[in-house]
This record gives structure tokens, C-alpha cells and sequence, in this order.
């Protein structure tokens, strides 16, 4: 029993620096107190993710079976821990105004982290609905962080309603699953649905209202319509986590919940997701066009990027896991990177219209090449990250011969052209009208570098990460 | 028949039983004591205050603090419980296990305290 605690080690680090926060939040006076609440919270959310990386090639189910250690967990845990980590650094520029919370917004951030933790480990329906609730409640109070603004409170507000509407279908699913097989632990409902036929209608409904669950989480389509009000109404750096981290951890219990639950449903269910994946790239791509809103417009293309991941559940096997976890890195790098520049951007013009990036290419040369990198990633240009990423996941798609569905991606990916230059057109083309040079801070050049030299590295140098990402696969515990 | 349906028709016998002795004792007193009617007798008896208007008034919003401060020790009570029948089999690591859950929750009140949460202004 003791013994099982040295896997949760990670886990037990982030819940004890949550509550570390608060403390410091207690004790501290008003001196740099976001700074030095962001550094505590960073350097427990590395020391986590040190334990995590130190576990790794293990495999084990501890917690009464409840709980996975494998290497395809570690790993994504490990970039949703330092994902947290950069968002914390990212949020101090916010949090330095008077009258901000800051022992309050970073408790929340490494609590939700903790709950995308559960997810990705959790081997137990029962569990991973509380993972997705503890990921999901201080991320509903995270969107409305700016009280007196009418936008974060309906994005708030919206959030959480649209949210609870999920989880309840989620545990009628849960629940319908159940009562068929009577165990919520994954292993053994597949090792029970062997007896059960599986066409039986009540079997394929639960399944579809347990994913329909999850795919609120990624935002998938149809159950993305909060994602763009969202995005908009929250903090842009609340924002940037929101698009990036959750979504790892909605991906990963996905994933496990189809492969290790359902084997035995595998036409049923990769044809759910060859049909989201379409909807999701057609939706977000038509949707991105006419936005005026650069957060909007990220929202919608977020979308699409879910639809070019789902391609990769669509078509089991192991290239095509490894080619989504490797587009989930590239996604949440690229993804990261240009909502940090949103950030740096908005703290100065105090808007979030495409028109505000007009002539950036003048006030600030760095930054509008950052930013035109972080787009062209998100296009598929060659040596970024998104065109390593577009290219595994296309590929997997056509070697299990579903052409039609990357043939979709690519049109897709050429109409996200049009947006994407929409941005770049304003840096390069328009005058500016402020013509102020831009002043960004240290940390915010930090995190952009960050993000640059991911995407670079995963464009330019990809086999170490890809031969990584197959390995994983072969680890996906099946026990 | 299945052994699930017999329990049902014995909660029904228990009902039939139950009600006939309950009636029998009722009807016996009707006919046994005297009957002195008054305001005093309709009046709630230990049940609390007496209603003194309607209850669709207006309440302060502030009181959703206390509701929720509430719930952390609602919480807490709701897994006490089954934890103090059990934690004899489980040992030393339930207890601290249950500490840190206490601690938690502790720690929780202590910040809404410290930041003011509890002042009625």
C-alpha cells in the first residue's frame, strides 16, 4: 500500500505547492508578490515534472486499479506540467495590476493542472470524471478572473453551464456502461464486453455520451460552441492555458478510453471520430474566416487543429497514436507561442481586434516574425512544427487507406491559408497607427523564445520526438 | 416470482399491519377522550420558530459564503463517517490519509477567514 505512493509522488508534489500558494498568499506582504507566488508555483510544477520524467519505463496500476503509470502518461504529463509552469510566468504582467488575486489565479492553475494529471492517468471512468471536474471548475473561475468585466463573466458563466450540461451526459454514459458491464474500470469493461454483443444499442449509446463528454473538453464539434465566446471573454493569459494544456489531458483520456475500453467497438467508434474530425476541421476553418477578433479567430482555428488530431483516432494503430501525440505537442507549442504574443500585443493597444496587429512589423520586427512563424506552423509550412505534424497525421490517415479523410485535411488546410495571412497581411501590409515602439517585457520574450525554438526543433529536427512518440505507444500499458 | 419481488411484498404486509394497528389505536382514542378545541393546539409544538411571513422574501446574496463554508464541513462530515467503520482494517495510513483530507479543508477555512470572507459588512 505505502509502496504504490512512490508513483503518486508527482501528484502529491502539485497538490502540496497548491496549497503552498495559498499559504505564501497568506504570509506574504504586497512586495513583488506575483513574482514570487509565480516562481513557488513554477518551481513546484518543474520539481513534479523532474519526478515524473524520473519514473519513466515504468509500468504499473496502483490505487486499486485505478490509476496508470506508463510511459505514454508520464510523458504527456510532463509537457501539460510545463505547460502550467510557462502559463504561470505568462499570467505575472496581469496579475501586477492592483486589486488582482495572485495567490488566488496561480492556486487555480496548479489545481486544474492536478486534475489534467488524474486524467491522463486514470484507468477507472469514476476517476476520470473527478480529473475532468477538478481540471474543469477552477478553469470555469479562471474565465471570469476579471470580476468587474461583463465579457469574462458571461465566458464564465457560459463555461460552466455548457460544462455541467456535458458532465451530466457524461455520467448517464458512464452510468449506462455500468449497468451493462458492471465495472467503471476500463480494463476490465473490455474484458466484459467480450460477452455482450456489440451491437446493442444501450453499449453504443454510452459509449457516444462518455466521448461526447470528453470532446467537450477538446472542443470538438458539435460540443465547441463555448469554446470562441471563451477565448474572448477570458484574460488572454487564462486563454493561452485553456487552448493549450486542457486539451492534452483531454486527448490523452480519450485515447485511453478508447483503446484500452473499447477493442471490441473499434469500427463503431473510429468511424464517431472520422466524422467529428470532418465537422470539427470544416466548422473551425469556415468559422475562422470572417472573425474580426484575433481570439476568436485562434478559437475557431483551435478547432480546426482538433479536427486534424482526430484524424489520427480515426484510423487506429500505432503510427497514427504517435502522430497524435506528436501533433498535440507541436499544436500546444505553436498554440502557446502566438496567444503569448496576443498577450504582449494587448498589453498595449488594450484590444484584441486583428486590426490592432496592423504595422506590428514596424513598431516591433521581432515579434511580428515571431508571431508570422507561430501562423505559418499553424498553416503547415515545411520545418515548423504543424507541417511535421500535419504530415504524420495525413500520412497515418492514407496508410490505413483513408485518403478521402486527409485529402479533407489538406483543402482544409489550404482554406486556413486565408485567415492565417489575414494577420500577417496586417503586421506587413497595413500602416500602423500608433507608431510607439512596442515595449514587451523580459518574461514574455522568454516564453516566446520557448515556444519559437519547439516549433523550430519539431519542424527542422523531428526524429528524435517522433521515434519517441512511436516508442510510447508500445508502452500504452494494456494490462 | 424472483427472491427480489418477495421483499416488496413484504414491505407491502408491513404497511397493511402497520396501518390497521396505527388506525385501530387512533379511532379508539377518538372515541376514548374529550374534545376541547382551541387555537393553541394547531399551533406548531417544538418545531421551531412561528412562521411570521411569507416566504418568498428577498435575501442577502452574501449568504452563499456561508453556504459554502457550510459544505466543506458537510463534506467533511460525509466522509467521516464511513471512514471512522472502516479505518480499523485500513491502520496508521487511513488516519494520516484522513488528516491531510482534514488538513486540506482546514487549511481552505483558514484562507477564507484570513481574507475576510467571514465578516458580515
Amino acid at each position: 500500500m505505502a509502496r504504490e505512493f512512490i508513483y503518486l509522488v508527482p501528484e502529491i508534489i502539485v497538490l502540496a505547492t497548491a496549497l503552498g500558494v495559498l499559504v505564501l498568499d497568506l504570509v506574504l506582504g504586497a512586495k513583488r508578490k506575483p513574482l514570487i507566488l509565480a516562481l513557488a508555483s513554477v518551481a513546484g510544477l518543474l520539481a513534479a515534472a523532474g519526478f515524473t520524467a524520473n519514473l519513466m519505463g515504468q509500468r504499473a496500476i496502483v490505487m486499486a486499479d485505478m490509476f496508470v503509470i506508463d510511459s505514454f502518461g508520464l510523458v504527456l504529463k510532463v509537457v501539460i506540467l510545463v505547460g502550467a509552469a510557462l502559463s504561470v510566468l505568462l499570467a505575472v504582467g496581469f496579475l501586477e495590476r492592483p486589486k488582482s488575486h495572485p495567490g488566488e489565479y496561480d492556486f487555480l492553475i496548479v489545481a486544474s493542472t492536478l486534475g489534467m494529471m488524474v486524467m491522463t492517468g486514470s484507468n477507472n471512468l469514476l476517476l476520470a470524471f473527478l480529473g475532468i471536474q477538478l481540471t474543469s471548475i477552477p478553469l470555469y473561475i479562471l474565465a471570469g478572473f476579471k470580476r468587474n468585466d461583463s465579457k469574462s463573466s458571461e465566458a464564465a458563466l457560459k463555461y460552466f453551464l455548457l460544462g455541467v450540461l456535458t458532465a451530466a451526459l457524461m455520467l448517464y454514459g458512464m452510468s449506462l456502461l455500468y449497468g451493462l458491464t458492471g465495472t467503471l474500470n476500463l480494463t476490465t469493461i473490455a474484458a466484459r464486453l467480450g460477452g455482450i454483443k456489440t451491437n446493442d444499442p444501450v453499449l453504443f449509446l454510452g459509449m457516444v455520451f462518455i466521448i461526447a463528454g470528453f470532446s467537450f473538453k477538446i472542443a470538438a464539434v458539435p460540443f465547441h460552441f463555448w469554446a470562441p465566446d471563451v477565448y474572448e471573454g477570458s484574460p488572454t493569459c487564462v486563454t493561452a492555458f485553456i487552448s493549450a494544456v486542457p486539451k492534452i489531458a483531454g486527448f490523452a483520456v480519450l485515447l485511453r478510453l478508447v483503446y484500452t475500453a473499447f477493442p471490441a467497438l473499434t469500427p463503431q467508434w473510429t468511424g464517431l471520430m472520422a466524422l467529428m474530425a470532418v465537422l470539427t476541421m470544416v466548422t473551425g476553418n469556415i468559422m475562422a474566416i470572417p472573425q474580426k477578433d484575433i481570439k476568436r479567430m485562434l478559437a475557431f482555428s483551435g478547432i480546426a487543429h482538433v479536427g486534424y488530431a482526430l484524424i489520427a483516432l480515426a484510423v487506429p494503430g500505432q503510427n497514427a497514436m504517435g502522430a497524435l501525440v506528436f501533433y498535440l505537442l507541436a499544436y500546444s507549442a505553436m498554440t502557446a507561442g502566438a496567444f503569448t504574443i496576443v498577450v504582449a500585443v494587448g498589453r498595449v493597444s488594450h484590444e484584441h481586434q486583428i486590426t490592432s496587429f496592423a504595422g506590428l512589423g514596424t513598431r516591433a520586427p521581432v515579434l511580428a516574425a515571431a508571431m508570422t512563424v507561430f501562423l505559418l506552423s499553424m498553416l503547415g509550412f515545411p520545418l515548423t512544427a504543424g507541417f511535421t505534424g500535419k504530415f504524420l497525421v495525413f500520412s497515418a490517415a492514407i496508410e490505413k487507406h483513408y485518403v478521402w479523410l486527409a485529402l479533407i485535411g489538406v483543402i482544409n488546410s489550404v482554406i486556413s491559408l486565408y485567415y492565417y495571412f489575414g494577420v500577417v497581411r496586417q503586421m506587413y501590409l497595413t500602416p500602423a497607427r500608433a507608431t510607439t515602439k512596442m515595449q514587451v517585457s523580459g518574461l514574455v520574450w522568454l516564453l516566446i523564445a520557448i515556444a519559437l525554438t519547439v516549433t523550430f526543433a519539431l519542424g527542422i529536427y523531428p526524429e528524435p520526438v517522433i521515434n519517441l512518440t512511436r516508442h510510447l505507444v508500445v508502452l500504452f500499458a494494456r494490462f | 416470482m424472483n427472491a427480489g419481488m418477495t421483499n416488496y411484498y413484504y414491505v407491502v404486509a408491513f404497511a397493511i399491519v402497520g396501518g390497521v394497528f396505527g388506525g385501530l389505536l387512533l379511532s379508539v382514542a377518538r372515541m376514548l377522550r374529550p374534545r376541547k378545541i382551541s387555537k393553541t393546539k394547531l399551533e406548531a409544538y417544538e418545531c421551531g420558530m412561528e412562521p411570521f411571513e411569507g416566504n418568498w422574501t428577498q435575501y442577502s446574496a452574501r449568504f452563499y459564503v456561508f453556504a459554502l463554508v457550510f459544505l466543506i464541513f458537510d463534506v467533511e462530515i460525509a466522509f467521516l463517517y464511513p471512514w471512522g467503520t472502516v479505518f480499523r482494517d485500513f491502520g496508521v495510513t487511513s488516519l494520516i490519509e484522513m488528516f491531510v483530507f482534514i488538513g486540506v479543508l482546514l487549511l481552505g477555512l483558514v484562507y477564507a477567514w484570513k481574507k475576510g470572507v467571514l465578516k458580515w459588512l
